[in-house]
Parts: C-alpha cells; structure tokens; sequence
C-alpha cells in the first residue's frame, strides 16, 4: 500500500464530514441542529488537536497552554469584526453589489460578513504566531517538565490579561454579538440552512487546510527534521538540523493553526469570553492527541471526533441519565419506605444527581488507561508507518538517486 | 508602614502553607522525578475530608465546636490524606516506573483531572466550609498597633507551631534516622539503593504519604484562611505551591518552605499594591486579579533563570 | 588539496576542575583511516564531541580543510559543522527508534536539499522530484553498507527500532554516509558486535575509504583498528601519549602502559631488551622496538557506556 491509502481515509473522513448535515437532516429539525452542534464541536477539537499535535506529537514538546492561542485567534477576529460597530462587515457592504435571492449564498465569497471573516484571518494569524515567539524563544533551551509547566503558567497568565484588561478585552463578559460568518444567516431574510451549516462547512475547510499542511510538514524534510529533534537532538544536530530553527517553526505551524482553530470557534459561536480560555480546554485538546497517538495525523482526527462526540453526546445525555436515577432513588426510598429511617437519624432526603462534571472525570480515566496501557494511542505512527508502505511506489520509483554521490568520488586523495 | 507589615503577615501566613503544600511536591519530585501533578487535588481533598468529618461529628449547624475535637478530626483526615497520596502512586503511577517521563506527567495530568471531578460527584460544585471552634480565627491573641491593627489569632500560632514542628520532624527524619538516610540514597541513586537492600516501593509510599499528610494540613488551613472553598481551590494552590517548589530548589525541603513564603509574601504584596501602580495603557492602577498571576509568573521567571532554585544544586538533566 | 583534512593544534577541553583533553596535537591525513585510541575516560569521545560542535573547545584549534579551504570549526555549532560535510556515527545507536529505515537515512540528506518550505507547502514538482531522488538515493545508500533495500525485503518500511542491533549500526552509518561527507567519524563502531559483524564492518570502511572519504575512528576493539587503519593516535588521560603506524603504537611502552599498567609496561620493555641484547650479543639495548609478534598488544577491551 502506499500513501495513498492514508489519503483516501482522510479524503473519507473529510467528505463523510461534508455529506453529514445533509444526511442528518432527513432525522428531522431538532436531531438535524443537535447533530450539528455535536458535529461542529467536534470539529474544534480535531482542528485544534492536529495544531497541538505539531507541538507533542511530532516535536515532542509537551504544550499544555494551546488555548491560548486558540483564544487569540477567537479574541482577535471578535475584537476586529466588532470594532467601530462591526465596522469592517459595513466597509464590505459598502463597496461590494446587493445581491439578493440565491445569488447571495451561491456568491457567498461575495458575501460582505464572510470577506470580514477572511480579512481578519491574517491578523489572527499573525498574532498567534507573534505570541506564540514569546513563548517559544525563551523556552527554547527546555524541554519536558519545565517546559510542559512554563506552557501552563504563560496560558494561565495570558487568561489573566484577558479576564483584567477589560478595557481591551471587554473583561469577563467576554466580546458578544460578533456578526455571523455570513450576512445570510442572520437576519429576516435568513436562509435557514446556510445558518445552521454555514460555520461548520467553514470548520470542515478549515480542518481540510490543517490538514494539508500537517501532511506536507510531516512528509518533507521539515517534518523528518522536528521528528529527529523530538527522538534525538543530538544526532539531528550532527545531521545538519539546527534545533533553534525547527523548534521555532514548530511554534509558528502549531499557533497558526490553532488561531485558525480560534476563528472557527468564533463563527460557531459568535461570542468570546474568558471562560473559553480555561485550562480544561488545552487538556482536552491534549487528550485527543494522547487518545489518538502521538504525531499520528489519523490518529488524532479520530482522537478529536471521539472525544469531542463524547463529550458533547455525555454533556447531553447526563441530564436525561441523572433524573433517570433520581427517579430510581425516589422509588427505592418510597419502595423500601425508609422515610421512617431517614427521620429517626435526623437526615433529610435528598435524591443524589449526576453533576456535569462527570464527563471530565471520564476524560480523566480515559488518559490514564491510555497511558497505561497503550500509550501510543488508538491508531499510533508506527501502524501509520506500516500503512504509508513503501514509498514512492509507482510514479516515482525510477526515480535518480542523485543524492547517492559515493560512486563519483575518485580512488583516494579527493575529498 | 503598618498596613505593609499587615500584608507581609498575611503573605508570611499563607506563605507558610504553600511551603506546607510544597514539600509534598518537592519531596515526590526528589524521588521518582514526577510532578504530582494530582498533589493540588489531595489538598483539596484534605480540606473536604475533614469539612466532612467535622460536619458529621459536630452537626452541620453546630457552633460551638471542641477544639479538641477539631484537631483529632484534621488530623483524621490528614491521616486519610496520606492514604490517598499512598493509593495515588500505587494505582496511578507505580505502574509507569519504568516509561518515559511524558507518559507519567500525562498520567498525572489525568488523576487530577480525575479526582477533581470525583471531588464534584461526592461534595458538589459549590462552596464548602470548614467548621472551626469559635473565635479560632477571630479571637486575637496579640494585636500590633491598636484595636484596628493587625491581629494575630490562635489560628496563625497554630499553624506557626505546627510547621515550625514538622520542619524540625522532617529534619529529625531524613537528616538523623535510617529511614531518612534510605529516603536520601533512592532519591540519588534507585539502583544502586535498591541493590543496598532498600525496599524502593516502602521509600515511596512513605514519601507520598508524608507529603500528602503535609499537603492537607496545608490545604485545610488554606481552606479555613479562604473562609470558603470549592472543588477547583486544589488546582490553584498546586501550581502555586509547584511554584514555590521550584522556586526554591526542588528536591529541597527547606527550599520549598522558602519558596513558599516567598512567594505568599510577593502574593500579599502584590494584592495590596497593584491597584496602585499605574497602568501603562489605560487609567488606574492594575488589577488586582494580577495577584493570581504572581505564582505563574514567579514559576516561569526560576524556571528560564535558574532552574535550579535558590536552594537547589546545579546540574541534573530537567528533561 | 594540501594538508591534513583534520587539524587539532592543542586541542583543550576542561570541565570545571577535570581536564578531559589537554593539548592534543594531531593530524588526519585525506583519504586515510585514522584511529584514535585509548583506555576508557581518555577523553577521545570528548574531542569528537569538540571536533563535531556539541562541545566548544576551552583551548586550541580546530582546523579542517575538508570543502577545499582552510577554516576553524571552534565555537561553530553542530548543525554548521554538518553542513561542512563532516558526518559522524554515536557511540550510543542515536537513530530515531519510531521512523523507518528509509526517514531515518532521509535525514542524513538534511544538509544536502534544496527545495524550500514554500515549496514544500505547495507540493511543487521539484518538491516531489527532489523527494523521490532522496528516496531511491536512500536505498542506494542502504545497499551500500549492505542492508536490503529491494522491494522483495521490505527493509526499508521497516521501524528503525526492530532492526538487529548490528543493522542498526549500519544503519547510522548510512545515514552518515547520506550527507556526502569529505570526513567520517565514527564512534566506537564496531562496539556489541560479533566477529563476523566486526569483519563486515571492515570491509565497509575500508570501502568507504577507497571511495575517497576520510574515516577518524575510535575504537576499542584492537583488531579492528590493527587491520584497517592507517595511523593510530593514542590517548591517555586526556593527553596524547603515542601516534604513529599501527604497529609502531602496539609496542610503544607508553601505551602498553596506559593499558595494562607501568608494571606491564616496563616488563615487557626488560623482556625486549634482554632478547636484543641476547641477540646482537652485546650493545645499545634499545627497548620499545617491536621484533617479535608475541608481545601482546593492548587486548580488546569491551566497550562501556560513557567516557572513552
């Protein structure tokens, strides 16, 4: 087999993706939305997991801070599309044709909001990479623990500028109101469809993009480079790798994606607030990369979609389960008739419900038996290694081994 | 000049329990090199076993509590405390002795993920209080410059006395006994101690369960200190108490307790005067949610400058 | 090209308070194979390590001529040396366990791509061009210090980690070899090898050395060094004790010393001078002179971890 058959299963994924909004809406409206809302959560988490499996995956460095700049991203296209009262949507309307009807979504590329959105993607961008220097140039001597703390305490520090700079940051009410990812959605002439789905197909393009660029790292020098940097950085050095160089670009391919990841999470969402920086997230997004095998590219898809699932699909069902079991309990407590207990004990009755955290304290045990027992996650790189085959089967096999230089040397002397 | 010497007191105060909080860190970190990450969460635990256990004794409303039964129930708890550090290693993180250390700190990233959230399952989300005998807190045995100055209550002398005591125990124990002198040999060397006849699993447990056992004293002041406290107060101390390890070499008890105080003092600090340094963007002085911050930024600054500590030895591979 | 390919002129290196090498004055020829010997915790991986960058000189210089001109590598970085076409093996297997057979000796063309990251990120034509040649490069390279890289073997897919430990030495090698260099070090090559390994692994330098490349070896392995190097250096304690033709070092009294002791040392030179006196009758006695085969020269020692 041959890389392509990692390109197909990616291909799948991505088209099951596109396919899902219109599958799930012969379910019906209300299952259409939720499968939606559980679709496009996940999406975040595979966006966001493949950025931060840059990082410990294929550089081996342990970030425990990617919310940060996940935040940023979010933060700065908030900031910029809300700005002079959504300013930059209005410089849009401004200069570009009324459309109306169908000609609105099918130009969407016309659309005014959507060209906001793609004007603000640059600055993001280019923030989250300026921050992520910040972070990354001091640190550039440290590796494992410490470095894995320093992480923790900058995304720590960042969530405090934010929550206190209110006067930047609108403080703890967070940035509300940010336009939605098309004019169309929103408003009386909304198209119902487009409303829903529009955010999510822009987080399917978004992952598809990371995507690309994850793969092009990972089959180039660049990548085998962070790779020898992650196994051995010696030998990398003696191999002409300057570590500094390829740490650094660690850091800016992980925080342009998770800004991407942070827009994302903006068009989803419309809304921003410093509670989305806690630090549960960037454990999350680590857990998916864990979950799936590090420096594994499927992996941590499959990783994203099956904790973001759980987690929504567990947000959802707890409810549901929790009164199902107060209602066990009021029975037992009626059927066993021990009111009369309870009483002489001076003990009140309370029926006992299942808090919403209890979905983290499966994520909590679902890192642990990982680690435990199969630490190189659900679909490791070796697997990926073994399903890639050998390479360049096919059209490039005849290929000049022009590198192999030793037989053009001359007999002794000549070096 | 005496509303400084107010907020030095209260950071010496809650510096104290930092340090408490540390040890527990530092002395697992000198032995099997693994940041606890979990240790936050045992303090945690600590302060609701024993909110617990004096609710249950005394009655949820009660006022009037014994001082003497205050204590025997802390140091239940703590004892219990100490179990649970025991069953942590055993369960978490004796299994991975032997993997990369990625793995270990992901484990404990996981418990304590893990027992926060159980915290939740068996006591809530909301705040939980610990009931104290009266005037535990309130009743001031000293006062430093009047009747609206700075009070010193029973609580701050006990808290004192206990980890005056426990310094001079942890002393007596790594520094004169055998034990301490096993304790010393795994942390240098696990083979070589091992080989020795060091039963390397006793060493452990005994270090986990010491260091919890400190840790939620620690956690029970704070808790008391805070006046109210929820499931999360574990993450928060940890790091700063992980702060305070490093800050003052970690693998060094004495440093810890330094570390500790240190930054408990720059904390107070930091609370009483941010407000009035002048913001360098907008009007006003800054915020005082910056105090949060000392502990992050206090860790970040030791770790890129002097990752050793300031008790700590040079050299020793932190990766 | 004039001159030695490597030049140390008072090479120096202190730790703190431990002199690990101290004025080393030595030269490699172009096209030679040099070994450098001596007993463990002699400093020779210390002046690897200089000479590759991962150590910066206390004192002295490091002079190389091996891209044609004269320039000092001290104070330049590993990955600068690198790109000079200076390679070298690790004592320790440093590969990457997790990668195959084939990226692990891709990296090694590291210093040697052209293509650059825009073109990495649009995939271009010369992108994939230059990555295919890197490939079947690869296997060429893979062959060459004999491990199968046919299609049949499917060596090359393999994960680096589940090779034999003698392949994996091999292996390093090949990805040195995969930077083109003009100099080659390799660190204790032959050490956790079988005879048989061992032979191979001569046939292969000595191959490598015919191809025009400079090999600077240590070694502990005595019969290896004996057979296929040129010249031998010998240090001690960090200081150079002897140089010279491979069986001129074996019986310098100096090195058997450094080796089996100064008891041994002066033993042995009493034994040779009562044969030559015994021989010519009467007459200078000059010990050190290397007559008979049977003095043993410094056994093979089995290569340890750490100092050498």
């Amino acid at each position: 087999m041959t890389p392509r058959r990692e390109t197909r299963f990616l291909l799948i994924a991505l088209a099951l993706l596109v396919l899902l909004p219109f599958a799930t809406q012969l379910l019906g409206g209300r299952l259409w939305l939720l499968s939606l809302s559980v679709a496009s959560y996940c999406l975040l988490y595979m966006i966001n997991a493949q950025a931060l499996n840059v990082q410990v995956g294929m550089t081996g460095l342990l970030n425990l801070g990617p919310i940060a700049f996940v935040g940023l991203g979010a933060y700065t296209g908030a900031l910029l599309l809300t700005a002079g009262d959504n300013a930059l949507v209005g410089f849009y309307a401004g200069i570009l044709p009324d459309l109306s009807g169908h000609a609105r979504w099918l130009l969407f590329f016309l659309d005014p909001n959507f060209l906001a959105y793609l004007t603000v993607i640059p600055v993001a961008v280019v923030l989250s990479v300026l921050l992520s220097l910040l972070l990354g140039i001091p640190t550039l001597k440290l590796t494992g623990d410490y470095f894995a703390i320093v992480t923790l305490g900058f995304a720590q520090i960042f969530y405090l500028v934010v929550k206190n700079e209110a006067w930047l940051t609108k403080g703890s009410f967070g940035v509300k109101d940010v336009p939605p990812l098309f004019s169309f959605a929103a408003g009386e002439d909304k198209i119902d469809f487009v409303a829903h789905t529009g955010h999510y197909f822009f987080a399917v393009a978004i992952l598809a993009f990371c995507l690309y660029v994850v793969i092009r790292l990972r089959d180039s020098y660049l990548g085998r480079g962070l790779l020898a940097v992650r196994d051995n950085e010696l030998a990398a050095q003696s191999n002409g790798v300057n570590v500094t160089k390829y740490r650094i670009l660690s850091f800016v391919v992980f925080s342009a994606l998770a800004a991407l990841g942070g827009i994302a999470l903006l068009a989803r969402n419309k809304f921003v607030s410093p509670s989305d920086l806690n630090f549960m997230e960037s454990i999350l997004f680590l857990c998916c990369v864990v979950l799936g095998g590090m420096g594994s590219i499927r992996g941590v898809l499959v990783g994203g979609i099956a904790l973001g699932a759980l987690g929504e699909v567990m947000r959802l069902v707890l409810p549901k389960v929790s009164a199902v079991l107060v209602d066990l309990q009021i029975w037992a407590y009626e059927f066993f008739g021990l009111a009369s207990w309870f009483a002489s004990l001076g003990w009140q009755f309370k029926p006992y419900e299942l808090p919403a955290q209890v979905r983290y304290v499966l994520f909590g045990v679902i890192l642990i038996l990982v680690m435990r027992y199969r630490p190189n996650g659900l679909l490791p790189v070796a697997d990926e290694e073994h399903a890639r085959g050998l390479e360049g089967k096919g059209d490039h096999r005849d290929a000049e081994p022009s590198f192999f230089t030793l037989g053009d040397k001359a007999q002794g002397g000549e070096a | 000049m005496l509303q400084f010497l107010d907020y030095t007191l209260n950071g010496l105060n809650t510096g104290i329990l930092y340090g408490l909080i540390a040890i527990g860190y530092t002395m697992v970190y000198g032995i099997i090199q693994l940041i606890n990450f979990a240790h936050g969460e045992i303090c945690m635990l600590g302060a609701m076993v024993t909110a617990t256990f004096v609710g249950w004794a005394f009655g949820v409303d009660a006022v009037a509590i014994p001082a003497a039964g205050f204590v025997v129930f802390m140091t239940a708890a703590a004892l219990m405390d100490g179990g649970f550090g025991i069953l942590l290693d055993t369960v978490a993180y004796k299994p991975l002795r032997g993997s990369s250390r990625l793995s270990a700190l992901i484990t404990a990233i996981g418990m304590s993920l893990l027992l926060q959230n159980l915290a939740v399952m068996v006591w809530g989300a909301g705040a939980q209080t610990i009931k104290v005998p009266e005037g535990y807190t309130s009743t001031a045995i000293f006062q430093i410059g009047g009747r609206l100055g700075i009070r010193i209550t029973f609580f701050h002398i006990s808290i004192w006395l206990f980890t005056v005591l426990s310094m001079f125990g942890l002393y007596f124990l790594v520094k004169k006994t055998r034990f301490g002198m096993a304790m010393r040999a795994t942390a240098q060397n696990p083979t070589a101690a091992s080989l020795m006849g060091i039963r390397l699993n006793k060493v452990v447990a005994t270090t986990f369960f010491v260091g919890s056992f400190l840790g939620a004293i620690g956690g029970v002041a704070v808790a008391i200190n805070k006046g109210s406290f929820d499931y999360q107060i574990g993450l928060y101390i940890g790091l700063v108490a992980f702060a305070a390890a490093v800050l003052g070499g970690i693998g060094s008890i004495p440093g810890a307790m330094l570390g500790g105080i240190i930054i408990g003092v720059v904390e107070a600090w930091a609370a009483g005067y941010l407000s009035k340094v002048p913001h360098p963007f907008t009007e006003g002085g800054l915020s005082t949610g910056y105090k949060e911050a000392v502990g992050f930024t206090v860790l970040i600054l030791i770790i890129l400058l002097r990752p050793q500590g300031l008790l700590g030895s040079k050299g020793g591979d932190r990766a | 090209m004039s001159g030695a390919v490597l030049e140390l002129r008072g090479l120096t290196k202190h730790f703190g308070g431990v002199k690990a090498v101290q004025g080393v004055d030595m030269k490699v020829e172009p096209g030679s194979i040099t070994a450098l010997i001596g007993p463990n915790g002699a400093g020779k991986t210390t002046c690897f390590n200089m000479i590759t960058g991962h150590y910066v000189p206390t004192a002295g210089d490091l002079i190389y001529r091996g891209q044609g001109h004269e320039e000092r590598f001290n104070g330049l970085r590993a990955d600068q040396i690198a790109s000079k076409k200076v390679a070298r093996t690790f004592q320790n297997i440093r590969l990457c366990p997790e990668q195959t057979v084939l990226d692990n000796v891709r990296i090694g063309f590291h210093t040697r791509r052209k293509s650059a990251p825009w073109q990495v990120l649009f995939n271009t034509k010369a992108f994939r061009t230059e990555e295919a040649e890197m490939a079947a490069s690869a296997r060429k390279i893979l062959e060459f210090v004999g491990l199968d890289a046919s299609e049949e073997s499917g060596v090359e897919a393999l994960l680096a980690d589940s090779l034999p430990y003698g392949d994996k030495r091999l292996l390093e090698i090949a990805r040195a070899l995969a930077s083109d260099p003009a100099l080659l070090l390799l660190d204790e090559p032959a050490a956790g090898m079988n005879p048989q390994e061992t032979d191979t692994l001569m046939d292969l330098i000595r191959k490598v050395r015919d191809y025009g490349i400079t090999v600077f070896l240590i070694e502990h392995d005595m019969k290896l060094v004996m057979e296929i190097s040129d010249y031998v250096v010998v240090l001690d304690h960090g200081e150079k004790i002897a140089e010279g033709k491979p069986a001129e070092v074996r019986e310098d009294p100096a090195v058997i010393a450094a080796y089996l002791g100064q008891e041994e040392s002066d033993r042995r030179s009493e034994r040779l001078a009562k044969v030559a006196l015994e021989e010519s009758g009467q007459g200078e006695v000059q010990p050190g002179v290397a007559e008979e085969p049977a003095a043993e020269a410094p056994p093979a020692e089995t290569p340890e971890e750490g100092t050498s």
